[in-house]
């Protein structure tokens, strides 16, 4: 009987553990997006200033969420979106359009995977 | 360096602890279940053990989730009859009144060196001497000896014994 109590335990743990993760990378990964959306349409504009400050938001998002996403999924995608995000921050401050948007593709697409991994799909389970 | 130390001892503690939860059943002899959620979660566990790039947690949810469906199915097994013996399989009669039942073997994929080294094991050179050798299901041969066909044991030397003292 023990056993099965503890069974049900883990089994209610991983339940939660799998809810929270997945709702919380959606939260996350749509806001990161909509902000990088944001951010690309301020660079097209020319309007640096506010790209700047979009993409300060952006770094301080992601290092908030840094280390559950570190907890959740495979590292080095994680340092992969680290290193987007400096580049980004490159990018606008010295005002270097190319580079942005070629990054800013490459971090969109880096999050979008770390988003996609955590999903309930067919290509995920098979 | 530290890092791989302590989730060594993370994955430890929980492999240990998960294996306690199964019971003493997985210690000791195992079903075939049993033994594929061991090497699993053996395997499971050195993975993030050893390459930091993996987050913890791909490796904790697998071994709970094999853990539970262990413990689930070993409860359902212990209260249906029917669902034990899909799981386990059943017991086979290898030998009857000292004949081998060949079909029994061949469906179990049992070979004559296979039976042979099991009898010797156990003391037994000849088929005749056994009335039922049963194969487990847990790949263990029992054997079952014709009346007075048993091997001797401390007991029966013990009275071989006193029946000469009297005699004398």
């Amino acid at each position: 009987m023990k056993s099965v109590i503890s069974a049900a335990l883990m089994l209610i743990f991983i339940i939660v553990t799998i809810s929270v993760s997945y709702v919380h990378t959606d939260k996350v990964t749509s806001e990161l997006l909509a902000k990088m959306n944001a951010n690309e349409k301020n660079v097209a504009k020319n309007d640096w200033k506010t790209a700047k400050d979009e993409i300060y938001e952006i770094k301080r998002i992601w290092n908030k969420e840094r280390n559950f996403f570190f907890l959740i999924s495979d590292h080095a995608l994680s340092e992969a979106v680290d290193e987007s995000v400096e580049k980004l921050i490159y990018s606008v401050e010295f005002h270097k359009t190319d580079a942005f948007f070629d990054e800013a593709g490459t971090a969109k697409l880096r999050v979008k995977t770390i988003a996609e991994q955590q999903k309930f799909s067919f290509p995920n389970l098979f | 360096m530290s890092v791989t130390f302590l989730r060594t001892i993370i994955l430890y503690i929980l492999v240990v602890t998960g294996l306690r939860i199964m019971g003493k059943r997985q210690i000791g002899e195992m079903q075939p279940s049993e033994l594929v959620v061991a090497i699993m979660i053996s395997d499971l566990a050195t993975i993030p053990m050893q390459d930091i790039g993996i987050p913890l947690m791909s490796g904790i949810i697998p071994i709970f989730t094999l853990i539970i469906t262990e413990i689930l199915l070993s409860a359902l097994s212990l209260k249906h009859r029917k669902f034990r013996h899909f799981i386990t399989g059943k017991p086979s009669v290898i030998i009857h009144n000292g004949k081998v039942l060949k079909k029994e073997m061949k469906k179990n994929r049992f070979n004559t060196d296979d039976l042979r080294e099991q009898l010797r094991i156990q003391g037994y050179t000849k088929t005749e001497n056994i009335h039922f050798a049963i194969l487990e299901t847990n790949g263990q041969l029992s054997i079952i000896p014709k009346k007075g066909r048993s091997p001797c044991t401390p007991a029966d030397v013990e009275k071989i014994i006193k029946e000469e003292r009297n005699k004398k």
